[in-house]
């Protein structure tokens, strides 16, 4: 069985604080997984616990 | 964030609608769906659009207008809450950069779950399925610098 890619996403410079939300949909019709491959967090001066 | 069950319209919903009817409220780990959880309803043009659930009476959930219409029989995508088991949660140290990659095919995390719940397992390969980032810290200032994925088949 093979495996590919067949589409790519990227999302830069998000800099709101609190509650950010970033929503990536698959559509239906391509029946695929949507993986996160690379994210960097900056965190604040105090704990915090972003959630992926 | 991941969709941890999902139910569809019952009803059409024209644009800028602020309720939708579903079939069920159900979601994995035997959860019931409820205001302030997070959704993404199937629009008409087969986009997915991200809500928060604001009320919930019955079968009708309340959200901020939709984009555009959705049609009866619209998958409407449940992610629940931040705290909810299923999710991936990252921990990066205080005021610190922490960068998280994963070499191709493996994932910092995608649509898919494997989890134990009061001793019944809950899967899913997560094809088809929306994702969410959230920052869920409620008071110490933090950015997510950027985010990068794949859609993946196989």
């Amino acid at each position: 069985m093979l495996n590919s890619y067949f589409k790519g996403w990227n999302i830069k410079s998000h800099t709101e604080n609190a509650g950010t939300v970033i929503f990536d949909g698959v559509q239906p019709s391509i029946n695929a997984i949507a993986k996160i491959n690379s994210l960097t967090i900056t965190s604040g001066a105090t704990a915090h616990t972003p959630t992926g | 964030m991941k969709a941890l069950g999902y139910s569809v319209t019952t009803v059409a919903e024209v644009v800028t609608a602020t309720t939708i009817t579903v079939g069920a409220l159900t979601f994995d780990p035997l959860q019931t769906l409820a205001a302030s959880d997070y959704i993404a309803v199937e629009l008409a043009s087969g986009k997915y659009h991200f809500a928060i659930v604001t009320n919930v009476t019955g079968l009708v959930l309340t959200i901020a207008a939709l984009p555009e219409a959705a049609s009866l029989g619209a998958k409407v995508w449940y992610f629940g809450a931040a705290g909810d088991t299923g999710h991936d949660v990252l921990r990066p140290p205080v005021s610190a950069t922490t960068s998280l990659v994963a070499a191709a095919p493996s994932a910092v995390s995608d649509g898919g779950y494997s989890f134990a719940s009061s001793g019944i397992r809950y899967e899913s390969n997560g094809l088809g399925r929306p994702l969410l980032i959230l920052n869920a810290n409620a008071t110490a200032a933090s950015t997510l610098v950027a985010a990068a994925g794949t859609y993946y088949r196989h």
